[in-house]
Formats: structure tokens, sequence, C-alpha cells
């Protein structure tokens, strides 16, 4: 028994080492990263979203509006280029109500296009009169078949 | 045991030809939200993108937010398919905007035989086409709102354009 635990305790504490080491910061929606100066997580009715780490530090989120019109409201978000890149850049805006339950569920992709610096910004309205704050997410335009092609060129490189 | 070689080696070349995709039938369920698309055609993503921009625009006039909680009574007239391609599903369009605007509790939305109402919308969508000599192709398609009183006066316009660009045919 002895020589068992004596063989097992040295795997269990590098085990252990190593979960230590792997400091990976948490990921979700609303868990913002303090070293992100690139988002605008400031607005209470606002989470904002960079899909991807390319575009971590190339992208800013800024400047978000939320205002009442009639009895809806609307929100509005910069997104500016910060690189000497061309982006073509896909964003979806999504409801919630005060509650936090997704409103107004038919909202797509929309493609957008940055050149070097330039800002675009994006606008859209609760569509029931109960939303109340946005989420919006910006992401490399991602589908089926530019997944498909991408894996196609990786596979046959001769043919590129 | 040649036999056995030769029943083996089909087996094998149908093993190796296994796409990575989706399993045998090669159909994925995609992103309900994903604009994919294969030809320069609107898909029911395009019509709900159509939705979900104009009426963005309509909603946020300085109309619309007139009407505050009033409710006018509204019908959407039939949707005139201006474009080069009549297989369009002018209905499933129609849909997507009735939806948006309904769920929006601002109007009360009357069917078209309705003798009383105040408003009416009228949508039209076109394109324009062009082809490349290499199979390119660039398509844009616009959808209009046209809001009209009673009495005829046009009171609001809106619109948005969807551009679908096809690129070159690959031989190799």
């Amino acid at each position: 028994m002895k020589t068992r635990i004596s063989s097992v305790l040295p795997f269990a504490c590098l085990v252990l080492i190593l979960s230590a080491c792997s400091t990976a910061p948490m990921k979700g929606a609303n868990i913002k990263y303090q070293e992100q100066q690139t988002i605008d997580g400031t607005h209470p009715r606002a989470t904002l979203i960079i899909g991807g780490t390319e575009l971590l530090n190339n992208i800013l989120l800024s400047n978000v509006r939320v205002a009442q019109v009639g009895l809806l409201s609307r929100a509005g978000i910069d997104v500016q280029n910060l690189s000497d890149n061309r982006y073509t850049l896909e964003y979806k805006a999504v409801w919630h109500d005060q509650q936090g339950f997704e409103v107004g569920t038919s909202n797509v992709w929309h493609r957008f296009v940055l050149t070097p610096h330039k800002i675009k910004s994006i606008q859209s309205i609760g569509k029931t009169p109960d939303a109340y704050s946005i989420q919006l997410t910006v992401r490399f335009p991602d589908d089926l078949y530019i997944e498909t092609d991408r894996l196609d060129r990786e596979a046959k490189p001769f043919f590129d | 045991m040649k036999k056995i070689l030769l029943l083996a080696l089909p087996l094998t070349l149908i093993g190796c030809s296994n796409s990575q995709f989706g399993g045998q039938s090669r159909v994925s369920i995609l992103d309900e939200s994903g604009r994919e698309h294969l030809q320069a055609e609107l898909t029911m993503n395009d019509y709900t993108a159509f939705a979900e921009k104009v009426t963005n625009k309509m909603l946020a006039s300085r109309l619309v937010q007139s009407w505050g909680s009033k409710r006018p009574k509204l019908i959407v007239g039939a949707l005139r398919n201006n474009t080069d391609n009549e297989s369009i599903r002018m209905q499933d369009i129609y849909d997507r905007i009735t939806e948006t605007i309904l769920g929006s509790g601002l109007v009360r939305l009357m069917d078209k035989s309705a003798t009383s109402f105040d408003y009416v919308v009228r949508t039209e969508l076109s394109s324009t086409r062009q082809y490349g000599s290499n199979g390119e192709e660039l398509a844009y398609f616009k959808l209009e709102f046209k809001l009209f009183k009673i009495d005829g006066e046009m009171v609001g316009q809106w619109s948005d354009v969807l551009p679908l660009g096809k690129a070159s045919r690959r031989f190799i």
C-alpha cells in the first residue's frame, strides 16, 4: 500500500502544479478582461464582444449610447478599425429584457467592411417595448462554406 | 490472397474518401442566424435581415416616435416584386416584416381587406445585376418601405440595400 501511494504521489503533485500554472483567463460574455482596453464595457445596458483574438487589439468598440425612441430603446455603438488592414466583419445585435432574458430572437449576422482606421456606427432598435439591454458581437465572417474553403486550401495547398 | 487484396482495396479507398464534415450525408445543421449563400440570390435570413434593418429605420423615425401608445391602425400592403427573379418568396418577406412590426406593439396591424385604418405601408423589392466574363456576378437587392396616410399623403420612406457578390470560378 505504501509503495502504491509513493508512486502515485509525484504524479498527483505534477498535475496540481501544472493546473496551477495554467492561468488562462475565464471566458464569457459577462466577464471582462481588465487588460483589454479596446472594449468600452462601462455602459450598464450594453455587453460588447469581440469574437476572435486576432481582432482583440485591432478593433475598438466604444461610445455606447442607449436612448428611448417612443416606447422602444435604441442603441448606438461605434466600431473602429485601429489597424492598417482592411477588415470584412459581421455583427449581430441581440436584445435582453431587464431580467436578462433574450427578446426578439429574429436577429441575423450583418456584414460590413472597415477600411483602415474607419469608424462605423452600428445602430439597433430593441423591437419590443421590454427590450432593455443590448449584446453586440463583432467577428470575422463565419459560415460553413468559408470554413470548407479554408480547410480545402489547407488540405490542397498546391491548387491554390 | 489476391482476392482478399482486391476486395480490401475498394474498401480502403472508400474509407479514405470520408469527408470531415457532416458524416455520411454531407449535410450540416447551420447556425440559424448565419448568412451562407450558394448563389447571388436572397435566402430566408436575408429576408430577416431586411425586415430587421428597414424596421430599425422606420421605428426610429420621428413620426413613429410621435405615435407613442396611440397604436394607430396599419395595413402592410402586398409586397411588389420588381426584381429580375420571379421566384422570390414575397410572402416570406411580408411575414418577416409583419412579425417585426407586430412585435413592437406600436401599431395595430389590420388585414388588407380592412375598411378602417390610419396608415398603409407599401413595400417594394427591386434588384440590379451585373455579370463578369469569368462567371463573376454582382447583385444588389433593395427593399423600400413607403408609409402613406389614409388621404394618400406619403409621410415616411425607408430603405435598405443588400449587395451580393459572386467571385470568378476556379477551374483547378
